[in-house]
C-alpha cells in the first residue's frame, strides 16, 4: 500500500509491528523483509514519489571544516533515497575492514564481516550485482581488485509497484518523522508533519530510523532534545565519528602492459594494499584506480609522450593546437579514520519549515589519511615498477604537502558514521544488532552505523546489513 | 639499447616514442639488486636510471 499522506494511513485503520522511518536502500530492505516474514510495518518517507525542491530544501545545511558538497545535493528526499544519485559503484565491505588495527584510531566492529556474509545473496538480488570476483595479489603488497559498476537501482522506481501491492507494507510518504518520543527505555512514538503541516504521531511496538547518513544523527540529536526521556540515553558518541571517502587524482601513469591487468570498464582497473601491506606500513584501506585517456592515434602518441617527457609533449601539442595529458591517471579513494571530532551537530540558528534545526557538518581529513594517501601511492607505484606494469609519477601537491586540490570530486557522497556499532555506549550508538543502545524497541538502519568505512562504496554493505536487520526483528518478534 | 628488443614488439609509432624518449621506462626484469627509487615524483627501479 502506498498512501500519499498521514490522513490516508490513518484512515485504512493499519497496524503495523514496526515503523520504519525512511524509504531509502535501508528502508525498503527492511520492509521487505519483514514483509516476507508476514510482519506488518509501516514505512515513512519525508517527500513524496518524485524529487521536489520544496522537500529537498529540508536537507540544506552548512558545512564547516574541508569544502565538502552541499548537504542538501548531496542526498536525495523523495521515494527511494539517495539510491537515485548512485552511479552503480559497489563492492562489500574487506573482512579486514572490521577488524582492530591499532594504528587507526577507533577502529575496530563488535562484529566480524561473517555476520553480514550471509546476507550477501539477498543483496546481490536485491541490487542485481553479480558475484564478486576474489582478489588478485599481483605481489606481496598490492592485489587486483573488483569493484563492480551495477545497471544503477532506483529503489523507488523499482520497488514501488511491489510496495504498492503488498498488504504487509504501508508506504506513507510526505510525512516527515521529525523527533521520536521515548519513555523508560522505549519509544513510544514518531512525531510527524504530514504536507508541510504537524500531524500527530504514529505508533508501533517497534522503531527502525533509516533516514541516512546525515539525517539519521539529526532526527535522533533533535529527539533527545524534544522527548521527556531520552531518546538514546547515552549520547557522547551521537553524531559523532563520521566518515566519508575522500577521492583524489594522485599523479600521471604510463601504462607499460596493459595485458598484465584486467580493466573493470572504461579501461579502469583497481588495485588496493594487501591486509599485510597495511599493517607492515600502518596505512588505512584505499583503492588506486588507473584510469587511461580515451586518446587515439596521433593524440595518443602525444599523451604517451606527455607521460615520459612532459616539456617536450607539451611542445609538440602545442605545435598540434592540442591540449593533452599523460595518457593515464591514477586516482585514490580512501578510509577515513573514525575520529568523534567529525560530527554531525544541530544548527543553533537555522531551522528548517518545521522548526527542526539544521544540519551542521564538521569535516576535516587527517594525517593519517594523508599519509595513506602518500605511501599508498609509492606503494602501488612499487608494485607497478616492479612487475613492470607501468610508472607513476605522484603530483607535486602530495609530494609537498600541498593543499588538496579544488577542482576535483573530492569525496564519493559516502555518509557514514554518526550513529557507529560499538560495544561500548562512549564510542557506539548501536549494538552488533543495530540496536541503540539503553533502548528496548530502537533500531538504526544504513551507513550510520559504520563503524570503519574501508573504501568500498557503501551501497552493496548498507543493503547487507539492512537485510540481516530486518531477518533479526523477524526472529525476535513479540 | 636494451630498448630496441621492446619496440620491435610495438607498432611503429609508439614504438618509436618510447625509443625516443620513454627508453627510461622500458620494460625488463627486476634483478636482484634493483632497488624503487623516487626521482622527481617518478617511482622508478634504479635500473631505470642507470639507462638514462
Amino acid at each position: 500500500m502506498i498512501f500519499d499522506d498521514a490522513a490516508q494511513y490513518r484512515s485504512s485503520g493499519f497496524a503495523p509491528q514496526v515503523a520504519i522511518v525512511g524509504a531509502g536502500p535501508a528502508g525498503i530492505t527492511v520492509a521487505r523483509r519483514l514483509a516476507k516474514a508476514r510482519i506488518p510495518c509501516a514505512l515513512l518517507d519525508a517527500g513524496g514519489r518524485v524529487y521536489s525542491q520544496e522537500s529537498q530544501d529540508v536537507y540544506r545545511g552548512t558545512t564547516i571544516g574541508d569544502p565538502y558538497f552541499d548537504l542538501d545535493a548531496t542526498r536525495l528526499r523523495y521515494l527511494g533515497g539517495t539510491s537515485g544519485h548512485w552511479t552503480g559503484w559497489t563492492r562489500f565491505l574487506d573482512p579486514h575492514d572490521f577488524e582492530k588495527r591499532d594504528w587507526i584510531p577507533n577502529s575496530g566492529w563488535p562484529i566480524g564481516r561473517e555476520a553480514i556474509e550471509p546476507h550477501f545473496a539477498s543483496a546481490r538480488e536485491i541490487l542485481g550485482l553479480p558475484r564478486f570476483l576474489d582478489d588478485l595479489p599481483i605481489s606481496d603488497d598490492i592485489s587486483r581488485i573488483h569493484l563492480i559498476r551495477s545497471d544503477p537501482v532506483r529503489f523507488g522506481a523499482k520497488y514501488a509497484g511491489e510496495l504498492a501491492d503488498s498488504a504487509l507494507i504501508a508506504v506513507v510518504l510526505n510525512t516527515y518523522a521529525t523527533d521520536l518520543a521515548a519513555e523508560n527505555g522505549r519509544v513510544t512514538a514518531a512525531n510527524i508533519n504530514s504536507n508541510r503541516r504537524p500531524a500527530g504521531r504514529i505508533d508501533a511496538p517497534r522503531f527502525v530510523v533509516a533516514t541516512g547518513g546525515i539525517e539519521n544523527s539529526r532526527l535522533l540529536l533533535w529527539s533527545n532534545e524534544t522527548s521527556s526521556h531520552p531518546v538514546v540515553p547515552e549520547a557522547a558518541a551521537l553524531g559523532r565519528y563520521w566518515m566519508e571517502h575522500p577521492e583524489f587524482e594522485g599523479g600521471d601513469i604510463y601504462v607499460e602492459d596493459t595485458g598484465a591487468y584486467r580493466a573493470e570498464v572504461d579501461g579502469w582497473a583497481y588495485f588496493a594494499p594487501t591486509p599485510a601491506a597495511m599493517r607492515l606500513n600502518r596505512l588505512m584501506n584505499f583503492h588506486a584506480v588507473i584510469m587511461p585517456r580515451r586518446y587515439t592515434g596521433g593524440k595518443r602518441l602525444l599523451a604517451e609522450l606527455a607521460c615520459t617527457a612532459p616539456a617536450a609533449a607539451q611542445w609538440l601539442a602545442a605545435k598540434a593546437g592540442k591540449n593533452l595529458s599523460c595518457g593515464a591517471r591514477v586516482g585514490l579513494a580512501w578510509e577515513q579514520a573514525p575520529l568523534p571530532e567529525n560530527r554531525v551537530t544541530l544548527s543553533s540558528d537555522q531551522r528548517d519549515y518545521a522548526g527542526i534545526p539544521r544540519v551542521e557538518l564538521h569535516w576535516k581529513k587527517g594525517e593519517l589519511e594523508r599519509r595513506t594517501l602518500l605511501e599508498g601511492l609509492k606503494l602501488f607505484g612499487a608494485t607497478l615498477a616492479t612487475k613492470d606494469i607501468g610508472r607513476i609519477r605522484i603530483d607535486e601537491w602530495i609530494r609537498n604537502g600541498g593543499d588538496y586540490p579544488t577542482n576535483q570530486e573530492m569525496a564519493g557522497h559516502h555518509h557514514m558514521g554518526g550513529t557507529r556499532m560499538s560495544t561500548d555506549p562512549t564510542t557506539g550508538v548501536v549494538d552488533g544488532d543495530c540496536k541503540v543502545h539503553g533502548m528496548e524497541n530502537l533500531y538504526v538502519a544504513g551507513s550510520s552505523i559504520f563503524t570503519t568505512s574501508g573504501y568500498a562504496n557503501p551501497t552493496a554493505t548498507i543493503v547487507a546489513f539492512a537485510d540481516r536487520l530486518g531477518a533479526h526483528l523477524a526472529e525476535t518478534r513479540a | 639499447m636494451k630498448c630496441a628488443g621492446k619496440v620491435n614488439r610495438r607498432n611503429f609509432l609508439s614504438g618509436f616514442v618510447t625509443l625516443v624518449v620513454g627508453c627510461v621506462f622500458q620494460a625488463r626484469k627486476i634483478t636482484g639488486t634493483d632497488r624503487i627509487v623516487m626521482r622527481d615524483g617518478w617511482i622508478l627501479k634504479e635500473s631505470d636510471l642507470r639507462d638514462l
